[in-house]
């Protein structure tokens, strides 16, 4: 299947995601392993909804590259063609696609100038749609991560 | 009220008392007092009258028994009606019969019971009743039994129905009394507060409930006297209600023409005998409605352009992003008839150029009673800074403040809003109980290198920019300040409506126990400064390792390796032994103690007794990489795999006891029982090559070094060719053996690690063993280097994240690639790398549109 890409680069920082989901929750880890969290969803002004991803404790340098699969992103109650993935602190979110109908999105996002161990990494917008909760969740199983130094992050 | 007119006329009868006797004439003049004769007499129903007598030559009765006729002058019936006689002494008569004759004295004879009894005693009565019509009673005949009555018989009672009309006037099913004069609503008289000008009607109905036809005979036949603003709207549908008939309604419509009571007669001729007219009084008040709105119980004048806070039109300051203002008004009826809002639902406008800040919230009734009030509520939520004006319209039938207008007005206003976040949680400003939650809690970490970095984020929830004006613009203050540095300043102004920006704090303890700072962030926010405490713990611990030949072994190691000293190799089991060193190191920032006690290292395992610990390590290692070393003898005392385990008892926290696998293989001296300590010349065989890939090769030969220490290399080079050249180097490269030097008498296996090869190459190579007693070349054999797939930029033969890293690097400038790097990343052969062969990179590894075809 083909489709759409929407690339975006921005300058900042690194960050992995293992595990994202709307409720605001710690991903728990056993220690030294790679410490991943999401922010609540927030809604700003406008309506639009947004959730910030951030990482600590990244080995090799930090982290420097994070690519979720397909099948690797679920929403709940999310209007899928109003997704928009940017990077922060540095990350450059080289292709993002969640337009439907495709059951769930695919990005990649590196950061090519450092690592980062611990700090935000990328921010999604979108706006919901029905009445429920919006929720986003990204299986750890369809996430790559890879360090400064070039190796992929065991998770 | 009715009344039962009973019209009694009796022009009597003369009644002859016929008293029959057998001797003598009995007279019968004793009747009455005042005996008239011939005149009409009126009687009230029910009464006794008594006076009947008889006059006149016809009414004089003979003596004798039998029958005796009296003629009647005058007894009018002008309808259906009885006639009741009486004996009031209480004589036993007869009464015969009675004789009607109507004008034209046609003899009505034999009508009723004839003869009929009128018992003795008091009360008797005898009733007749003749048919309808004017009759004339012109002859009674009585007769006696008695011949010889010796009693009086005095006929007293006439006893008369009669026919007649009788009006009622209904309003609202309530009978109104004929004269009435006190109006009220229950009847419908009275009418209530009418608006001036507007016009209102009741219905009244006219009833009769005599037994003869009613006659209306006024022109108009409904009247009305008084107030001019009285009418008659509908006047009656006939001019007569038969007894029995339909009832007729007539309607009186009242438009006031000014305000106060109206009233008026309504009067009706009619031929009820004491009815007659019929009259009783409307009445109505006329009212207007009368609109004020009051603000905070303050009156607002009609058209007033002046807002204030006393009068809650002015709504005063209220930021663009913050909470609704919202003010209630109360509009008052103080008029005297219903006050109505005529605009659609809300009823009340916003007009004005800031009337889009201003929002009706609560909706007023729209019809407000007289001396009653309704609400609305307006919400003041501006959009823009500054003041917003607007005009207050309610439109109303009040005679004269329609519409009803105020201005309003507020002021917008803007403001930064500060938050400090860590760990995406909302740190409290003053916040003094550091949590690991929001980050401001860094846990422990070893002072001797152990360092922790938080990341923290100024958020400007606000409407207005956000000035960061410290120096710093994040301080760090308190006892162990010190331990925590601003790795990453933020960055003033932040943008209004969620700008936000981070600063990083790392933290590296200098002593042990916790370690409490303050960190500060001076800002032109409500939250100046904002502050918050940070903690973490210094500790100190042990860390264990050990080390064979530089090489660290793991604790827990179970696969022993010549590499890390781990396998000790062959060894004679005539008596030939094999010691290897280890050393420990303490790299943690505490003293390592061994705390097994005599011996520090013990061997454990099968062959344990082919081991020896020959010299034990010290049982303190001072911390910062402070080491000891221990030496370990092998001593085989069989032929073949020996294996052991040493354990070491530690107070590292988490290796304790520190174990790993060793292992010999003891072996005979010769099997010939020649001489086995001659040096020889080396023998090579040249091996397989493995593990090839676009740059890099493994190796492998066999040697036997001649019991001679020998060394072994692997030389190759391009092939360039099936042969080697014969006037250039073929074997340009040397690589020496993993194994290299060897030793010993037997056939042994070496390999070398082949890198820095060309892709898609064929390259020769042959092992070489070389001692003191000469060179041994294996064969020549080749192999190719494999080539590599376009965007395989680390050239590990798959195309994923760690490729699109290194392009955005070089795409970036981070990074300098060689130019087989960089033809390999310009993805779309534009002969540039840049984004694009990024994006393309990436969206070929997602396997989505963009990627190469």
């Amino acid at each position: 299947m083909r489709r759409g890409i929407q690339s975006h680069l921005i300058l900042g920082c690194v960050a992995i995601v293992l595990l994202l989901t709307g409720c605001s929750t710690w991903w728990e880890v056993a220690d030294s392993t790679p410490q991943v969290l999401a922010s609540a969803p927030y809604q700003q002004p406008n309506g639009a909804w947004e959730v910030t991803l951030s990482v600590a404790d990244m080995p090799g340098g930090g982290l420097a590259g994070i690519l979720v699969q397909e099948g690797g992103f679920v929403f709940t109650n999310i209007d899928e063609d109003s997704i928009y993935a940017s990077g922060l602190n540095g990350f450059l979110v080289t292709a993002q696609d969640f337009s439907a109908p495709s059951p769930s999105g695919v990005l990649a996002a590196v950061h090519p100038a450092a690592g980062i161990t611990a700090g935000k990494v990328l921010k999604l917008s979108f706006r919901a749609k029905g009445t429920g909760t919006p929720a986003v969740s990204i299986q750890s199983s369809k996430l790559v991560l890879s360090s400064d130094e070039g190796t992929i992050i065991e998770q | 009220m009715r009344f039962r007119i009973k019209r009694v006329l009796v022009s009597l009868a003369i009644l002859v008392a016929v008293i029959s006797g057998a001797q003598g004439a009995e007279y019968i003049d004793s009747f009455d007092d005042a005996p008239f004769a011939g005149n009409p007499t009126n009687f009230t129903t029910g009464e006794a009258s008594r006076g009947l007598s008889y006059a006149g030559a016809n009414c004089d009765f003979g003596y004798s028994a039998g029958n005796k006729n009296v003629n009647a002058l005058a007894l009018v019936f002008p309808g259906e009606a009885s006639i009741t006689i009486t004996s009031r002494a209480g004589g036993s008569f007869v009464f015969k019969s009675l004789y009607l004759d109507t004008l034209q004295a046609a003899t009505i004879s034999g009508t009723g019971d004839q003869p009929f009894t009128i018992n003795v005693g008091a009360g008797s009565t005898g009733t007749f009743s003749p048919t309808a019509g004017d009759r004339i009673v012109n002859q009674v005949q009585i007769a006696t039994v008695d011949p010889h009555p010796d009693f009086d018989i005095i006929f007293d009672t006439v006893t008369v129905d009669l026919a007649a009309p009788e009006i009622d006037i209904e309003g609202n099913a309530t009978s109104i009394e004929d004269g009435d004069n006190s109006p009220v609503a229950t009847d419908h008289t009275h009418f209530g507060n009418i608006v001036v000008g507007e016009s209102f009607d009741r219905t009244f109905t006219i009833q009769n409930e005599g037994d003869a036809e009613l006659t209306l005979d006024g022109d108009p036949i409904v009247g009305l006297t008084g107030s001019g603003d009285f009418s008659v709207e509908t006047q009656p549908a006939a001019d007569s209600i038969d007894d029995g008939g339909a009832d007729l309604t007539f309607v009186v419509r009242c438009t006031p023409s000014g305000t106060g009571d109206r009233t008026a007669t309504v009067s009706i001729d009619n031929n009820d005998s004491n009815e007659h007219p019929y009259t009783f009084d409307v009445r109505a008040t006329g009212a207007v409605p009368e609109i004020d709105v009051q603000g905070d119980g303050v009156s607002i004048a009609d058209g007033d352009d002046t807002p204030d806070p006393v009068d809650d039109t002015d709504f005063g300051d209220s930021d663009i992003l913050g909470e609704s203002v919202g003010h209630t008004f109360t509009i008052h009826n103080t008029g005297n008839a219903e006050l109505t809002l005529t605009d659609p639902s809300p009823f009340v406008t916003i007009e004005g150029d800031g009337a889009g800040d201003f929002e009706i919230t609560t909706v007023p009734d729209s019809s407000i009673d007289p001396a009653g009030s309704t609400t609305f509520v307006v919400e003041f939520d501006p959009s823009v800074e500054g003041d917003r004006e607007a005009t207050i319209s309610i439109a109303s039938d009040d005679a004269d403040e329609d519409p009803y207008t105020f201005d309003i007005i507020g002021t917008g206003t803007v403001a930064p809003q500060i938050d400090i976040l860590g760990n995406s949680q909302i740190i409290p400003n003053g916040d003094t109980t550091p949590d690991a939650a929001d980050d401001t809690d860094f846990g422990q970490h070893d002072i001797a290198g152990g360092t922790q970095t938080h990341t923290f984020t100024i958020q400007n929830t606000g409407s207005g920019e956000l000035t960061l004006d410290g120096d710093p613009l994040a301080e760090v203050t308190g006892p162990a300040a010190g331990d925590f540095d601003i790795s990453l300043e933020p960055v003033s102004p932040v943008t209004a409506v969620d700008g936000e920006t981070t600063f990083e704090i790392t933290f590296n303890p200098s002593a042990l126990g916790d370690r409490e700072a303050s960190i500060s962030v001076a800002n032109d926010a409500d939250k100046d400064p904002y502050t918050f405490d940070i903690l973490g713990q210094g500790t100190s611990a042990p860390e264990m390792d050990i080390q064979g030949t530089g090489q660290s072994i793991p604790s827990g190691d179970i696969t022993p390796a010549a590499i890390d000293d781990t396998d000790f190799g062959d060894t004679h089991v005539d008596g030939a032994t094999e010691t290897h060193t280890f050393t420990i190191e303490n790299t943690g920032s505490a003293q390592l103690n061994l705390t097994n006690g005599d011996p520090l290292v013990v061997v454990e395992g099968d062959h344990a007794i082919d081991f020896t610990v020959v010299q034990q390590p010290a049982a303190a290692i001072a911390a910062s990489r402070g080491t000891t070393t221990f030496d370990v003898r092998f001593d085989p005392s069989e032929t073949g795999l020996r294996t052991a385990t040493l354990r070491i008892a530690n107070d590292d926290g988490d290796e304790n006891p520190y174990t790993f696998a060793i292992q010999g293989t003891g072996v005979f001296p010769s099997q010939s029982g020649a001489p086995v300590f001659v040096s020889q010349a080396a023998t090579a065989t040249t091996g397989d090559a493995s593990a090839v890939t676009h740059s890099t090769a493994r190796v492998e030969g066999t040697v036997n070094p001649g019991n001679t220490s020998t060394t072994v290399t692997f030389e190759f080079g391009p092939a360039n060719g099936s042969a080697p050249s014969s006037n250039a180097d073929p074997y340009p490269f040397v690589a020496v053996a993993e194994q290299s030097p060897v030793d010993g008498t037997g056939i042994l296996t070496v390999h070398a690690f082949l890198q820095n090869l060309q892709m898609d190459c064929v390259y020769q190579y042959r092992v070489v063993a070389k001692n003191t007693n000469g060179v041994c070349y294996g064969a020549r054999k080749t192999f190719k280097t494999h080539s590599l797939e376009r965007g395989d930029l680390n050239a590990d033969y798959m195309i994923d994240l760690l490729d699109i890293r290194i392009c955005a690097q070089i795409a970036t400038g981070y990074l300098v690639a060689n130019d087989q790097v960089l033809t390999q990343a310009d993805f779309d052969d534009d002969g540039d790398v840049d984004l694009e062969d990024v994006q393309r990179l990436s969206a070929y590894v997602l396997g989505i549109e963009g990627g190469e075809e």
